[in-house]
């Protein structure tokens, strides 16, 4: 699996005009100016057994990015290859099959047990008129007990933890069967023990050839639970450095505004000190 | 042990509507042999089977059949509409009626009593302007950008309440002495002069959406999620939102258009039948249908036998519907507290 985010650049205003522009040549005719892009140019690549964690303030472009992989939002220039082919050029069933985008929270006024959420997960390889198998069923077991959740199989998912419900959207994610994992803020919304705890199931993850892609406030969290850092500041990419080549260094400093230093505990963690 | 478990509650789900389709065809058998004529419900079952004296077929298979079939059909039409567009719009409270389909049809059926045109053009336009409104509503809704659901219900009020004046506005120029009255007692809904010749009108619309729906419903589940989550799961939303908002509109355009308007129906039964069968629509939509069906069956029992004058059924499920719907408002408050 290898994800290639080729030179995106994104302008709020270029979507919401009526017809999305797709072609370089509209970039170079019409006048944007540089402040308004929230992404400017913005490269990197992310093959299997990569977990990458995404740093930046509030509004540096994170969310925004995250949404454009999926193909939530058009860039306004630059392409989006999963495994050499343009997202561009994929179907929804193809694109959902290779990539899955886990939001903070699931939304829905309606109560579905853990296992009918988990098996929605099939849906890419299910026709409009179909249902999930046994087989899906039988997987969606595994995958459940994988995650140390099975217990929870038949709990409406509005009565399990934030934690709990993480991991569920995590396991529907698998039922896709995609090799890259887009995760906005997982842990936003969690308790501290259970930010360890979805973070720590995903990088076990990754750590059998899946590819992750995670958005996060938390420095520490980044440290210790990533094989790279990519840091963001207004739009573009400030940095790509494995978090062993963060120590002892202030790069975190340039993207939060503020001194800030990475350093190794006695224990050999790496956290990040504001000074 | 797990797996053993989970697997029995899905067949638990199975035996529940099992026993939902068992209570639907008593309830419907024993409402055939009741009112001013009774009839005991294996006299019935014998009618039914080509038995019966000539009195008996008179009545069971003359007056009082087409009369619960229509029942049937609207009761579970209008709870399975009612199943669907709450889970499109992602809200439990929308009814079936959120995109304008019933006063549209309203007003249709007004024109028509209005020209003094025959019962089976009033079934007609009314039908027709029930789908026109959901066609205008959807053709500007067509030119909202990103989020739909929302603009659509937006949408559906405006156009809803154009339709509504319409109709105040008929009712005023109406002749007052029998041409008023028609109108008013249409809208206030009533299975009283049910035909099968109205029926046929809608039987084939209401088979397509039947088949539609329930054919579409895993789906649905997916489309109940955000708009985000339903697209990262590769379901092409639009597409599948035009074709089950379509099937449901079919739907309540042809139940309104045979019974007036028929509220609360499609707004409490989809509740009481995911309470029965949790929120997977692969089970909710039957249940839907069949406790519809089974609701309705029995209020127009109280309509048509309650006084000697008939009640229209539409006051009736307003009186049941209103207090159930603030008793749901009220525990569901509770239960986010």
């Amino acid at each position: 699996m290898k994800l290639e985010v080729q030179n995106v650049s994104y302008t709020y205003e270029h979507d919401r005009k009526p017809m999305g522009l797709h072609n370089p040549h509209d970039f170079q005719t019409r006048i944007y100016k540089t402040d308004t892009l929230v992404l400017k140019d913005v490269s990197f690549t992310i093959s299997s057994g990569e977990m990458v964690a995404f740093l930046g303030k509030n509004g540096a472009g994170k969310t925004t990015l995250l949404r454009i992989i999926p193909s939530f939002l058009t860039p306004l220039s630059g392409d989006i290859l999963v495994d050499e082919v343009s997202v561009r050029s994929m179907s929804l069933h193809d694109k959902a099959k290779a990539i899955a985008y886990i939001p903070q929270f699931s939304q829905t006024a309606f109560a579905y047990t853990v296992k009918e959420s988990v098996l929605m997960g099939r849906s890419p390889y299910i026709s409009m008129f179909s249902r999930p198998s046994m087989q899906d069923e039988k997987r969606a077991f595994e995958i459940l007990d994988e995650l140390g959740i099975l217990d929870l199989a038949g709990r409406p998912t509005n009565e399990i933890s934030g934690g709990e419900r993480q991991l569920v959207l995590i396991a529907r994610a698998l039922m896709q069967d995609a090799k890259l994992l887009i995760l906005d803020e997982p842990t936003s919304f969690l308790d501290y023990s259970n930010q360890l705890l979805v973070l720590e199931k995903t990088y076990e993850l990754v750590k059998k050839g899946y590819a992750c892609l995670y958005s996060t406030h938390n420095p520490d969290l980044a440290l210790a639970y990533s094989t790279r850092v990519l840091a963001m500041d207004k739009g573009k990419i400030a940095f790509s450095m494995k978090p062993e080549e963060l120590e002892g260094s202030d790069a975190l400093s340039s993207i939060y505004k503020r001194s800030l230093i990475v350093e190794r505990t006695q224990a050999g963690r790496l956290i990040c000190v504001p000074q | 042990m797990t797996k053993r478990t989970t697997w029995g509650k899905t067949m638990n789900r199975r035996l529940r509507i099992l026993v939902l389709a068992i209570v639907f065809v008593v309830v419907a058998v024993v409402s055939l042999g009741i009112g001013r004529y009774p009839i005991s419900p294996i006299r019935v079952v014998q009618t039914l089977l080509g038995g019966g004296n000539a009195q008996e077929k008179a009545v069971v298979l003359k007056i009082r059949l087409p009369r619960i079939i229509a029942a049937t059909l609207i009761g579970a039409g209008l709870a399975l509409a009612g199943q669907t567009m709450q889970m499109i719009f992602r809200n439990p409270l929308v009814s079936p009626d959120v995109l304008g389909t019933s006063t549209a049809a309203g007003f249709g059926a007004s024109i028509s009593l209005l020209l003094g045109m025959s019962t089976l053009a009033v079934t007609v336009n009314a039908f027709i302007f029930g789908v026109a409104s959901v066609v205008l509503v959807w053709a500007i809704g067509a030119r909202i950008k990103g989020e739909q659901t929302m603009g659509l219900i937006l949408i559906g009020m405006v156009v809803s309440s154009l339709f509504s004046a319409g109709t105040s506005f008929i009712k005023l120029i109406a002749d007052p002495n029998n041409i008023l009255p028609a109108i008013t007692y249409f809208l206030m809904g009533s299975l009283a002069g049910c035909s099968f010749q109205d029926l046929q009108v809608i039987a084939i619309p209401m088979a397509i959406s039947f088949a539609t729906l329930l054919l579409v419903s895993w789906k649905l589940n997916i489309l109940s999620l955000s708009e985000d989550e339903a697209r990262s799961l590769g379901v092409n939303t639009r597409l599948l939102r035009s074709v089950a908002i379509g099937a449901s509109t079919l739907m309540t355009a042809s139940a309104v258009a045979v019974s007036g308007q028929i509220g609360w129906v499609g707004l409490i039964v989809p509740h009481m039948a995911r309470r029965i069968t949790g929120s997977n629509a692969t089970y909710s939509l039957p249940a839907s249908m069949l406790f519809g069906a089974t609701f309705l069956i029995i209020v127009d029992n109280v309509s048509r036998t309650a006084t000697t004058a008939e009640i229209p059924i539409g006051i009736l499920t307003a009186f049941i519907g209103a207090p159930f719907f603030l008793y749901l408002i009220l525990k569901e408050n509770r239960h986010e507290a």
